[in-house]
């Protein structure tokens, strides 16, 4: 054998490969209940030419993200089933931050300890089983048994009961005035176990999956059966794609007609036929002050610390102007109660770092009793723009004589538990549930599990016992303002900027929609194909 | 030619096991606590402390490295490579889900700089010294030089987004392949022209084809029955590694093309301290370079006869 035949056999080998690329596809499936071949045959016929022609008359909405959760399953990932339409739970929360009935009709309370939930009389779950009052106990039920945070928004020693076929009543050992907020954490959506349904539960949502391969696309179907009616688009494909230019580019092109978190930087010129919707969300960018040990035990450090950075020049550069700079766990615009908020004041930041006897050294560095105004502020990598703020924040406090050195984290929570942090940046969603006593309770009070700098208010300790107890509407919110103003004065953190939410959708194949400001609610009813308007 | 085999395919055992005890071992060693990760990467960021405990039980976290690495080695052993701590899924699933469409780009890719590189890289080295000649070597500086995510974001911009031509995805299909297949394919262009001309060069200036030249072969007939199988000899090794490293994945451009291969697979489970994936990863990936280097054994010795005797 010579070895032009060696050549051609290689050449035959490698072509053959390539044209059999086309039907190939069928292996990236996986799928519970379903035998995989035929999962395999659903998502060739579905997928085949998905990235070449796919008709967005037929009312298919294509999303392009940068997550598609790795199962679907309440324990692993409740958070992306109700995200994209599969669950529900009882209430949900509107984009002024209040509480809505969902799969509840309507939720009532004489005395904030026992509870009737009145439930919808057509809401069904995708096998057609009735969502009636002995699936929501038994779903209850199974979710304080099985996941572990779900006891944090309802007591475990709650007692379920159904009281007829619609209503179910709830007697918690005590009053609990926030058990609608409470229901709306996506650690009690409403479901069923079942191995005969394709993700192993029956869920209630709109959108149904009928396939998913994790942590690359799913495919889901509208549920016709829905209790508000058929959903607006037939079919929703979500795939992930990781690099924020290539979703954008997809957008461009057509073969996408909607992208999630969208960067900033690219929301400027999306291209034509091309709208970005931004909305400030519950998310809040801040700095963990560690108030144990130096600098930030002294009040007039933290207090300089906060006032001197312009948070304009940080949004700017690290999201395009598209967050809301935020002096407080609440940025404005969102419907919650919020103070006054302070201003940035380069004269007072001095001056009160003078009155504390913190001096500017030969180095500009400030000094007293010959220990620097140095500390190290740690970031991290997976939100992106946090690095940028370190170092605005850096350039900035520099010129007022603090000595800052940046360190990237590969574990924030690990070094921010470190007792000798001096400060750390950090990002948490401050009101998940509408409630703005989870910021407090999460990141501030003595036991809060974000409170890694020791802050203690013994004020703002109580204010939280009052408000878990506390049913005048008024009232409460003027505890909310106090436990702000508490937290103002003694610059318990530093917070900096609410991260915005930015979508970016086709205007001929989406119609116009209200971003809500928290992205557990991402794909539902306002969600609509450009055909059927606003 | 029995011999070699059975001596290469003894010694591949030996080196996955080595393989998986370092994966495991530095995996584990790795700062970040995986329960944790596995938490936040479920929605619940930052981890709330009781999801973390429980998901560290429930991975058996708190067993020591070692204990770990032998249940895992057992089960391996059973051709069970565990399952994933974040889809549960087994490993072996996982891997072999996403190598369809790793074989694919591979096997374009190494197709495409083959046919790219091989006529480029001797037409090259017959021309030498001449604009031709300068001509492959730019080439092969840029495909070199241009970073992939680049390449990748251009091609897409231009044909996808602009002209509308291919799609902004890559797919396994015959138009979803091109693109990727092109930027995985950029940089082995550049190694390879190189390599060929090099090797093309040394060919040329032997005595035999001298012998050739002045028997008045015409210059086709002297590259393709004299020059071509004595550089494909000297580079068949780079063509094997080319091909045994993109078994293992392509990430850059599976980000950008949204491809569902094994490098994407991997980076993302090394990032979230999926473990039984990523050591998963490891020794498929040993066993791809194994099986590619024992190839190129097979048929560097079939071109070449003088390699049967070794």
């Amino acid at each position: 054998m010579n070895v032009r035949s060696w050549l051609l056999i290689l050449a035959v080998v490698l072509t053959g490969t390539l044209v059999a690329c086309g039907d190939d596809d069928d292996s990236e499936n996986i799928g519970n209940g379903e035998s995989p071949t035929a999962a395999a045959e659903d998502h060739a016929t579905e997928t085949g030419e998905a990235t070449e022609v796919v008709s967005t008359s037929s009312g298919e909405l294509r999303i392009a993200g940068s997550f598609v959760p790795a199962t679907l399953q309440p324990l692993e990932d409740g958070y992306s089933i109700v995200q994209f339409g599969l669950a529900e739970t009882l209430t949900r929360i509107s984009a002024d931050q209040q509480v809505e009935p969902w799969l509840a009709e309507s939720i009532t309370s004489e005395d904030d300890t026992v509870w009737t939930i009145t439930l919808r009389d057509n809401a069904t779950f995708w096998n057609g089983d009735p969502v009636d009052a002995a699936a929501v106990v038994a779903s209850l039920a199974w979710s304080l048994e099985n996941i572990p945070s779900a006891p944090q928004y309802l007591d475990a020693a709650v007692e379920l009961e159904a009281i007829d076929e619609r209503t179910v009543e709830l007697r918690l050992p005590e009053a609990t005035p926030a058990l609608p907020n409470n229901l709306a954490t996506f650690h009690l959506l409403i479901t069923v176990p079942d191995e005969s349904a394709f993700s192993g539960y029956q869920y209630t949502g709109p959108y149904q999956p009928v396939d998913h391969t994790p942590d690359t696309e799913m495919r889901l179907e509208a549920y016709p059966d829905h209790w508000a009616g058929p959903p607006p688009f037939a079919a929703v494909e979500v795939k992930l794609v990781r690099d924020a230019n290539a979703r954008m580019l997809a957008l461009q092109s057509g073969e996408v007609d909607l992208v999630n978190q969208v960067p900033a930087e690219l929301a400027s010129n999306p291209g034509a036929g091309i709208e970005v919707v931004t909305t400030p969300s519950t998310r809040v960018h801040y700095i963990i002050l560690n108030h144990q040990t130096p600098p930030f035990n002294d009040p007039a450090v933290r207090e300089a610390f906060s006032i001197a950075i312009d948070r304009d020049i940080l949004n700017e550069i690290a999201l395009s102007g598209r967050g809301t700079p935020t002096w407080g766990p609440f940025a404005e615009g969102l419907g919650l109660p919020t103070i006054d908020p302070l201003t940035l004041d380069l004269e007072r930041a001095a001056s009160v770092l003078d009155e504390a006897g913190w001096t500017v050294g030969d180095n500009g560095v400030r000094e007293k009793d010959g220990e620097p105004l140095e500390l190290t502020l740690l970031t991290y990598a997976s939100r992106p723009e946090l690095p940028v703020i370190a170092v605005s924040i850096q350039d900035q406090l520099g010129q007022l004589g603090f000595d800052i050195t940046i360190e990237q984290s590969e574990d924030i929570v690990a070094s921010l538990s470190d007792p000798a942090f001096d400060a750390g940046m950090f990002s948490v969603n401050l009101v998940p549930i509408g409630d703005p006593r989870y910021a407090f309770n999460v990141t501030l009070i003595d036991v809060a599990i974000y409170n890694y700098g020791g802050y203690s208010n013994a004020r703002l300790n109580e204010i939280m016992t009052e408000l878990q107890t506390e049913r005048d509407e008024s009232a409460r919110e003027a505890l909310i303002i106090e436990a702000q103003e508490i937290v103002a004065a003694d610059f318990a953190n530093t917070y900096l900027i609410s991260a915005p939410r930015i979508v970016a959708y086709r205007t001929d194949a989406v119609a116009p929609f209200t971003l809500h400001p928290n992205d557990l609610y991402q794909i539902d009813e306002t969600l609509r194909p450009a055909s059927s308007g606003s | 030619m029995a011999r070699l085999l059975i001596m290469r395919i003894a010694a591949i055992i030996p080196m996955l096991v080595a393989i998986s005890v370092l994966a495991f071992g530095l995996h584990s060693l790795a700062p970040g606590d995986p329960a944790r990760l596995l938490v936040e990467a479920s929605g619940l960021s930052p981890a709330p402390p009781e999801a973390v405990a429980a998901k560290r039980a429930e991975l058996k976290l708190d067993q020591p490295i070692a204990t770990r690495y032998v249940t895992w080695l057992a089960g391996a052993a059973q051709g069970d490579l565990g399952r994933s701590y974040r889809t549960y899924e087994p490993v072996s699933r996982m891997y072999l889900e996403r190598l369809p469409a790793t074989l694919a780009l591979a096997a374009a890719a190494t197709l495409i700089s083959a046919t790219v590189a091989i006529p480029l890289g001797i037409f090259a080295a017959f021309r030498h010294g001449t604009s031709i000649d300068r001509a492959a070597q730019f080439i092969a500086v840029f495909g070199a030089a241009a970073p992939g995510f680049w390449v990748a974001l251009m091609l897409t911009y231009l044909f996808g987004a602009r002209l509308g031509w291919l799609p902004v995805f890559g797919s396994v299909t015959p138009r979803g392949i091109i693109l990727p297949a092109l930027v995985v394919a950029l940089p082995f262009i550049s190694i390879l022209t190189r390599l060929t001309r090099a090797s093309a060069l040394d060919v040329l200036s032997s005595d035999f084809i001298n012998v050739a030249r002045m028997k008045g072969l015409r210059e086709s007939a002297i590259a393709l029955r004299h020059a071509l199988p004595n550089v494909l000899v000297q580079i068949t090794p780079l063509l094997s590694l080319e091909l045994a490293g993109l078994l293992s994945g392509a990430a850059v451009v599976e980000y950008v093309f949204a491809w569902p291969g094994i490098g994407r697979l991997a980076v993302d489970s090394a990032l979230l301290r999926d473990t039984p994936v990523v050591v998963g990863f490891a020794v498929a990936t040993g066993i791809a370079f194994a099986l590619a280097n024992l190839a190129a054994d097979i048929i560097i010795a079939l071109i070449d006869p003088r390699q049967r005797a070794v």
